[in-house]
């Protein structure tokens, strides 16, 4: 019987280092949508919808990039711009701070968001 | 040894099914051609869910092959050129090697109805199509016997695989590496993936509504669930959280014994002590955190893991309550 070859697992870390951090992407996406449930006057999100947009295309492209730089053996993806988060956290502490119910559900929301961000941006691959 | 029997059980309905069709085609068909026949062969890989507008689509796409055969055999008879049916033939044949189920299905109806026309020309299109209508009328009221039970059914091992499910999540937390990460994602995916005829277009309105109530609760429990995160959280706080899993679990168990059809008794009256003392144990570990402007991540941790545990169990409270001869 000839043996098996299995990949060297030196070989396999950055692979499986990947899949861990891509799962951890997801889980946290599932955690940002929870803010659809937790906001029960969807109307505050006036307040804060350009910076939400903006926030949304932020991570899609920081998402392209790390898809990007995996799939070309490239394991840096471009530095941290986040100016939209901060213009979200300013917003939040001037105003719907003030004018949510729940100001804490928003704030989860932000730090789901950070941390997302930087997970994005490990460049560990 | 079930499974087999069932096996049996719809086979012998098909072949019930299908001599009555013939019996119809022989004696009452208006073109005797075996059209009846060729229509429920066509039509009764019965979809779950959204049977009058599978029916109806399969025999539009029945109607528009014949139509489509017919020219081309009045094409190549009336050009003598039989090359062209000969050609298409083969195409039909090509495609239903190539193509996947649904559109190899559609060629494969295309062969049958290039033969049936080219071979046996002496009746009408028009008795044809009114053969396939008559068929079609049958299956369609045929089906709607068979498929409502098929949907109950469904609908309960449905329930029960993703009540199966939750439990497993609800175990993973107490024990973190029974399974990965990346099995729970997949497992999710996968059942995901088997709901899609609750969310197709045409599924009964009657009730679409309770099911899909159910279902979207359940997807955002998973959400839930797969977000708990105890890290970072004080010990007093992770015991109330183990107890209010404790109960999780409870709940989860009575919704998987109603699903299986077993009768429900001792059912505690209040389900919300757990989190009430949760939330107690929350403000003395975080006073005055609603009102505080700066808030540690580590607060920030706490916080959504309570969050989290009592969106959990509003949302079990609201499939417990939903249960006919509710536990309320």
């Amino acid at each position: 019987m000839p043996k098996k070859r299995y990949a060297n697992p030196n070989q396999l870390e950055p692979y499986v280092n990947y899949k861990k951090r891509c799962d951890s992407i997801y889980l946290l996406l599932l955690d940002c949508g929870q803010l659809r449930y937790r906001i029960s006057d969807h109307t505050t999100f006036r307040f804060c919808q350009a910076e939400i947009e903006q926030i949304r295309q932020f991570l899609l492209s920081l998402l392209q990039d790390m898809n990007h730089c995996f799939t070309n053996d490239q394991m840096q993806v471009q530095e941290n711009d986040d100016a939209h988060l901060t213009n979200l956290e300013g917003i939040y502490e001037m105003v719907l701070q003030v004018v949510m119910e729940e100001p804490l559900n928003f704030l989860l929301f932000i730090d789901d968001i950070r941390q997302l961000s930087k997970l994005c941006l490990i460049k560990d691959g | 040894m079930v499974d087999t029997l069932k096996a049996i059980y719809r086979n012998i309905l098909f072949a019930v099914l299908i001599a009555i069709v013939m019996y119809v085609d022989m004696h009452y068909s208006y073109a005797r051609q075996g059209w009846m026949t060729i229509t429920v062969l066509a039509m009764t890989q019965f979809t779950v869910g959204t049977w009058i507008r599978q029916t109806l689509f399969r025999a539009m796409t029945l109607i528009a092959v014949l139509l489509t055969a017919h020219i081309c055999v009045e094409l190549s008879q009336l050009f003598n050129f039989p090359v062209l049916f000969w050609l298409t033939l083969i195409l039909g044949l090509l495609s239903l090697l190539i193509f996947e189920v649904t559109f190899a299905s559609v060629a494969m109806m295309f062969v049958m109805c290039l033969l049936f026309t080219n071979f046996m020309p002496w009746a009408d299109l028009q008795d044809q199509v009114l053969d396939v209508f008559i068929a079609s009328a049958i299956m369609l009221i045929l089906s709607s016997i068979v498929t409502l039970i098929t949907i109950r059914k469904a609908f309960i091992n449905l329930m029960l695989q993703y009540i199966d499910y939750l439990i497993v999540l609800v175990d993973n937390i107490h024990a973190p590496h029974a399974k990965s990460l990346s099995t729970l994602i997949a497992l999710n995916n996968s059942l995901q993936h088997n709901t899609k005829w609750v969310f197709s277009l045409g599924f009964s309105p009657g009730l679409r509504a309770g099911f899909r109530f159910y279902l979207l609760e359940i997807e955002r429990a998973i959400e839930l669930l797969l977000n708990l995160n105890q890290e970072r959280c004080d010990p007093e706080l992770v015991a109330c959280f183990n107890e209010s899993m404790f109960v999780n679990k409870q709940m989860l168990q009575i919704l998987r014994d109603f699903f299986r059809g077993h009768h429900l008794t001792n059912t505690p009256l209040d389900w919300m002590q757990d989190i009430i003392q949760f939330e107690h144990a929350m403000k003395k570990s975080l006073p005055n955190v609603q009102h505080s402007v700066y808030i540690h991540y580590h607060e920030l941790a706490m916080i959504r893991l309570f969050k989290n545990a009592k969106d959990l169990r509003l949302i079990f409270l609201q499939l417990l309550s939903a249960l006919p001869n509710s536990l309320r």
